[in-house]
């Protein structure tokens, strides 16, 4: 017994001494990760990422690309100041410096070679992590009730089994008649509801009640179609980018004027062209619910590669063509800058709550009555102190000259 | 003939009560011709106006079918230098590291400076430039930058965090960072892209740029 322990005990303290050698080893040869990951995110973090280029080249593997000697001693020399390297002419800067798109390193000259070495053993640690399991956004899984298809297919196989009802009930009336004929009894019910049916229509009274009611109905119905001829309340296109308002506006609140920029400047709010995408995009490669697919056709737009993080040189660009869902005829006018900074008017009052739209569509009806009753109600607002206010006076923008016809039709 | 009539006053209640345009559909119009501009509207794609009163399916104005036509290289635009004129001159150092540091050494703000200060900290520029550079930093800047400058904005704190850790800040105890970046760079900066962040020339006039950099350097002298 006494010798087990004996052994057991060597046996542990063997283990313990060689994890300590190994682990001092380790440590002597590689710096120390810990301090090399606070060095990485105060001075890398900005430009490179460890898995994919970013600015600058992927971090993974760099130990490897710049084995200990005389190629680390030459990495030390680019990271305290690479511009140096590249006006020296040195063949591997210079080399470097063409393959990412002439945009220079910023010289780091308080980096000693030990900080050096723990930023690379940083990226060292990290690179042999398990890479991450790609975690499937929640609620991926399309709600089945939310699909309109759904509730077609239940509306048809509703009809379906109607009309199969229907002919069953024809074929058993048919049958049970023609048996209680040839027995020479009385003849099914069913033939004197029908007689009473005909006799309904060809009593004047009926008919006439009849098509009155169709006419007053038509007409009604015929009313409210005309008076929403030309109006697109609730249009609702489909985009060539599935673009959601939702993700961008409301989950990570940017503000509206972030992309539409010239809601403060012009008649029109703009719509984006591609380079304000790519503010973000050049960086966010991957979205939380279409992955690459909708991101890949803005980076097909513009010419970019994801890949190497640069933009194609000589690309053809294809502007994105965009479905326009606001329109108003030519002949009335609207300026955006002058209901946004003089009216002091939020977007969401004309547009409703956009940050909530998967798509887009036309909340209000922007027909003329439309825009008169708000001219009549709204309050104007003027400046006090630097601010937009309600005015003193209860003005409104009808008292201001609002609903002359020059007002918008010129 | 009753049951014709009867059957087309039903035909013609179905017909109508089908006329909506929730799918996709635009409505119909009165009169296309007063609807659709005959000159060109950068957001109205002029083939498909054309094709839709005049039955000319390819015809359109400019050659490459594009409504929203690029400015002509050079062109200044009429509103930049409504306030000064040195930014009447389009920007003239070039997008590269020689540009940067020039802009750096010599670019200077054109605000006036009449030494206001916001909470004791002193701005270089009127009271009016600076609260428009705080509205325009909190639409175009924070969502990476952050409301206080640090880096911490939405796209770095929120849902997926997709900036996290990759946003350099304004105001750093140990000034690293941007905490000694010169107004120049800002505007080298804004005006090109850096790194990771794009050119803001399209977004911010001239004259924003430099409201923009006057709300900025309040974070740099905050400790």
């Amino acid at each position: 017994m006494r010798h087990f322990v004996l052994r057991l005990s060597t046996f542990i303290l063997t283990l313990c001494l060689s994890g300590l050698l190994g682990l001092s080893s380790l440590q002597a040869q590689d710096g120390d990760p810990a301090n090399g990951e606070s060095l990485y995110r105060t001075n890398c973090a900005t430009c490179h990422k460890i898995a994919r280029n970013l600015t600058g080249p992927a971090l993974s593997k760099v130990y490897e690309r710049y084995p200990a000697g005389e190629d680390r001693l030459w990495l030390y020399e680019w990271v305290r100041n690479s511009p140096g390297l590249i006006a020296d002419g040195d063949e591997r800067a210079v080399a470097l410096f063409e393959q990412y798109n002439r945009v220079a390193m910023l010289p780091f000259p308080n980096l000693e070679d030990q900080d050096i070495e723990d930023i690379l053993a940083y990226v060292k640690a990290e690179d042999e992590k398990e890479p991450e399991v790609a975690v499937t956004p929640a609620g991926g899984a399309a709600d089945p009730l939310a699909d309109p298809a759904f509730y077609y297919a239940l509306f048809g196989l509703v009809a379906v089994l109607l009309i199969i009802a229907l002919l069953l009930v024809i074929i058993t009336a048919t049958l049970v008649s023609a048996v209680r004929a040839k027995e020479n009894k009385e003849p099914l019910a069913f033939a004197d509801v029908s007689n009473r049916a005909r006799g309904m229509l060809k009593n004047n009274f009926v008919m006439t009640t009849l098509v009155v009611v169709l006419l007053v109905g038509g007409a009604l119905k015929y009313i409210e179609f005309a008076r929403d001829i030309s109006l697109n309340q609730g249009y609702m296109p489909e985009q060539p980018i599935a673009y959601s308002h939702k993700l961008h506006a409301g989950d990570y609140k940017i503000e509206c004027e972030y992309c539409h920029s010239g809601v403060t400047k012009s008649k029109n709010a703009w719509i984006p062209s591609v380079n304000v995408c790519m503010n973000c995009h050049k960086t966010i490669q991957e979205g939380p619910t279409t992955g690459t697919e909708e991101i890949a056709k803005i980076y097909a737009a513009i010419g970019f590669d994801p890949e190497k993080g640069q933009y194609i040189e000589g690309y053809e660009q294809k502007p994105v063509k965009w479905e326009r869902i606001h329109n108003l005829p030519d002949h009335a006018y609207f300026n955006h800058a002058q209901h946004v900074v003089l009216g002091g008017l939020e977007c969401q009052e004309c547009h409703g709550p956009i940050e909530e739209m998967e798509v887009v569509y036309q909340y209000s009806n922007l027909g003329m009555g439309w825009c008169v009753s708000c001219h009549r109600e709204e309050k104007v607002k003027s400046l006090v102190k630097g601010k937009l206010q309600p005015n003193s006076l209860d003005l409104t923008v009808e008292d201001m000259g609002g609903l002359n016809c020059a007002r918008c039709h010129y | 003939m009753r049951y014709i009539f009867i059957t087309v006053c039903i035909a013609a209640l179905a017909f109508l009560s089908s006329c909506n345009y929730q799918n996709g559909e635009r409505n119909i119009e009165y009169s296309p011709n007063m609807y659709h501009s005959i000159p060109p509207e950068p957001y109205s794609q002029a083939a498909d106006d054309w094709a839709e009163w005049t039955g000319v399916r390819e015809q359109t104005v400019f050659r490459d079918g594009l409504n929203a036509q690029r400015a002509p290289e050079g062109t200044v635009p009429r509103a930049e230098g409504w306030y000064h004129s040195e930014a009447f001159q389009p920007y003239h150092l070039e997008n590269d590291t020689a540009g940067y540091r020039i802009a750096g050494e010599q670019l200077t703000s054109p605000l006036e400076n009449v030494g206001y200060a916001d909470d004791g900290i002193p701005v270089d520029c009127t009271k009016e430039s600076y609260e428009n550079g705080k509205r325009l930093y909190t639409v175009y800047c924070s969502p990476c930058h952050g409301n206080n400058g640090d880096g911490q904005g939405n796209l770095a704190t929120l849902n997926n965090k997709p900036f996290e850790g990759i946003v350099p800040t304004y105001k750093s105890a140990d000034g690293t960072g941007l905490k000694n970046m010169t107004a120049g760079k800002m505007f080298h900066s804004i005006t090109y892209g850096k790194g990771q962040m794009g050119s803001y020339a399209s977004q911010l006039t001239p004259q924003q740029r430099w409201e923009v950099i006057c709300y900025v350097q309040h974070f740099q002298r905050m400790d």
